[in-house]
């Protein structure tokens, strides 16, 4: 692994995941201020984070499950196909991915949803 | 060039460059010397490596030579063959790698003359150099089996994934056939070097499993014609491919090698230590001998003697890459004449040693960098599950992953090869891996 360095790290991102590379990049920083600007909304109208936080951990544990046995499926791989503890705790990984994903949508709308009556 | 002359003209480059080079500059890998370079050849090796010096050397004058302008993803024709993708996936253009200050001669080189320090093209263009690397690949020698040639690729139960994106797709084609009909597979190596020595293997795998999948496998006999007393070359790989051979109930008849194909008939012969024998067969996956291409087996540049002198492979320092007896030529990829380094990821880092060493002597420096015979073959034994065996010039396993296992079948080698190595190739092309 001693030739990985930031710089390969990226273009081999970025030439894997080709056209779908930049996209996601902005799909992850428009998630990233949905949090920030969920969390801010929170803090403003002064209720707690802990509801929607575990609403959205909620929602993100069972995207990450979910992914992670959909995973083999779009490896061209069959379902099933996981047997190992290594090929387990990989694939949770990158599901998590999904998981953060969802966490941020599932957040962003929870907190709006438990801040609606106070930013009237 | 000699040694003696290649480091004087070094030192003159580098004496030239002093004066606009930083220490800052030759630190960071770079030289300015204006050194004229020619790459014979504009496959992995060849964009890879023009990918790197235009950013290395970038007073430096580099032209490309080669008539190819589609570039294939060639670790992807086993998955083509396995129907899995497309021709189109492993297929992009070479110009979409080309550093745009690299000159490129849209012919193939006819002749190579070290001496003078000058490739010439079958166009009769004559390119002389300071440098020469030569990463013309390998030719695939189908007429060296009688009988044979890519036409009956697709027909008559005849598969062959090595000879391109379409061959490819065509034999994934065949072998669903033969999946449906059921009969005898014959699958094998030949006994030259090759590049990707596990796609044979991989092949093989690939036919069972898909059998398997299809519920099929009760009516096909399947068998590996290994071309000497070994499936694969490095020795615990070999016990682990023979076990699962033996679980998989795949034969295998040692010390055979293809030699002519009946492809009406349906009739292969092979070379045997008892003399040839023939074996009828419903589908065969030919992998035919390989060699240095015409031009470079003609030329000065192949091995004189040794085990790489026959085919032509071009004589080069194990852990430079650099022609003994011309000092200003290095071989990278498939056409270099070292052992075990045939595949994609020995360019991986083949590339940058050249390179570093060349930098390194242009800035008057001893070269620093050393290849040690690394290779990698993702072996595909199932679909969704492969081993990531990585191995050096002694046969070591070198995993470059702590946590996967390289004898171990693993969806997680799977998923680099299906997913990763793609990008991580083309990150490559452009140099940045």
């Amino acid at each position: 692994m001693s030739d990985f360095n930031p710089v390969s790290v990226f273009y081999i991102a970025w030439e894997t995941l080709a056209a779908w590379f930049w996209p996601l990049l902005v799909a992850g920083v428009a998630l990233f201020i949905g949090v920030m600007l969920g969390l801010r909304r929170l803090r403003k109208a002064r209720r707690s984070a802990t509801r929607p936080v575990v609403v959205a951990l909620l929602w993100g544990l069972a995207a990450t499950a979910l992914g992670t046995l959909a995973l083999p499926y779009l490896t061209h791989a069959p379902v099933g196909v996981l047997a190992s503890l290594v090929d387990f705790l990989v694939a949770f990984l990158l599901a998590l991915v999904l998981g953060a994903a969802v966490f941020a949508v599932a957040f962003t709308v929870a907190a709006h949803r438990y801040t609606a009556g106070h930013s009237r | 060039m000699d040694r003696r002359h290649f480091l004087q003209w070094a030192g003159a480059s580098g004496l030239a460059a002093a004066g606009v080079s930083s220490g800052a500059a030759a630190a960071a890998g770079t030289s300015t010397a204006p050194a004229r370079i020619v790459i014979a050849g504009a496959g992995a090796a060849g964009l890879s490596l023009a990918s790197r010096l235009s950013r290395a050397l970038p007073k430096a004058s580099i032209t490309i030579i080669d008539a190819k302008t589609q570039h294939h993803f060639q670790p992807g024709l086993t998955l083509v063959g396995a129907g899995l993708w497309t021709p189109e996936y492993i297929t992009t253009r070479n110009a979409d790698y080309l550093p745009g200050s690299v000159q490129w001669v849209t012919q193939a080189v006819a002749e190579f003359d070290p001496d003078a320090n000058r490739v010439t093209t079958v166009g009769g263009t004559k390119v002389s150099y300071d440098i020469l690397f030569v990463a013309t690949g390998l030719s695939l020698d189908y007429q060296a089996i009688q009988g044979m040639s890519t036409d009956l690729i697709g027909k008559n139960g005849v598969a062959s994934v090595y000879a391109g994106p379409q061959a490819a797709l065509d034999s994934a084609r065949v072998i669903d056939e033969f999946i449906q009909n059921g009969g005898t597979g014959l699958l094998g190596r030949p006994s030259t070097e090759m590049k990707c020595a596990g796609a044979p293997l991989k092949m093989t795998f690939i036919t069972d499993d898909k059998a398997r999948l299809k519920g099929r496998r009760q009516a096909l006999r399947l068998v590996y014609n290994a071309h000497n007393d070994t499936v694969f070359s490095v020795a615990p790989v070999n016990e682990k491919v023979k076990q699962l051979f033996a679980e998989r109930d795949i034969a295998v008849n040692y010390g055979h090698e293809l030699t002519a194909l009946d492809a009406g008939a349906r009739r292969a012969t092979f070379k045997t230590p008892n003399g040839p024998q023939t074996l009828d067969y419903d589908f065969i996956h030919v992998i035919p001998p390989m060699r240095a291409p015409d031009a470079v087996r003609n030329s000065p540049l192949p091995w004189q003697s040794g085990p790489f002198a026959a085919d032509g492979w071009v004589e080069a320092d194990l852990q430079t890459l650099r022609h003994p007896r011309f000092q200003n030529v290095f071989s990278v990829g498939d056409v270099a004449g070292v052992p075990r380094g045939k595949t994609a990821a020995s360019v991986k880092w083949q590339v940058p040693v050249v390179v570093q060493n060349l930098v390194d002597e242009l800035n008057g420096r001893a070269p620093s960098a050393e290849f040690n015979g690394y290779t990698s073959c993702p072996l595909i034994t199932r679909y969704g599950r492969a081993m990531l065996i990585e191995f050096d010039y002694h046969g070591n396993l070198v995993p470059s992953f702590p946590f996967i296992d390289p004898l171990q079948e693993l969806w997680v080698s799977w998923l680099i090869d299906e997913k990763a190595l793609i990008g991580t190739y083309r990150a490559m092309l452009k140099g940045y891996a």
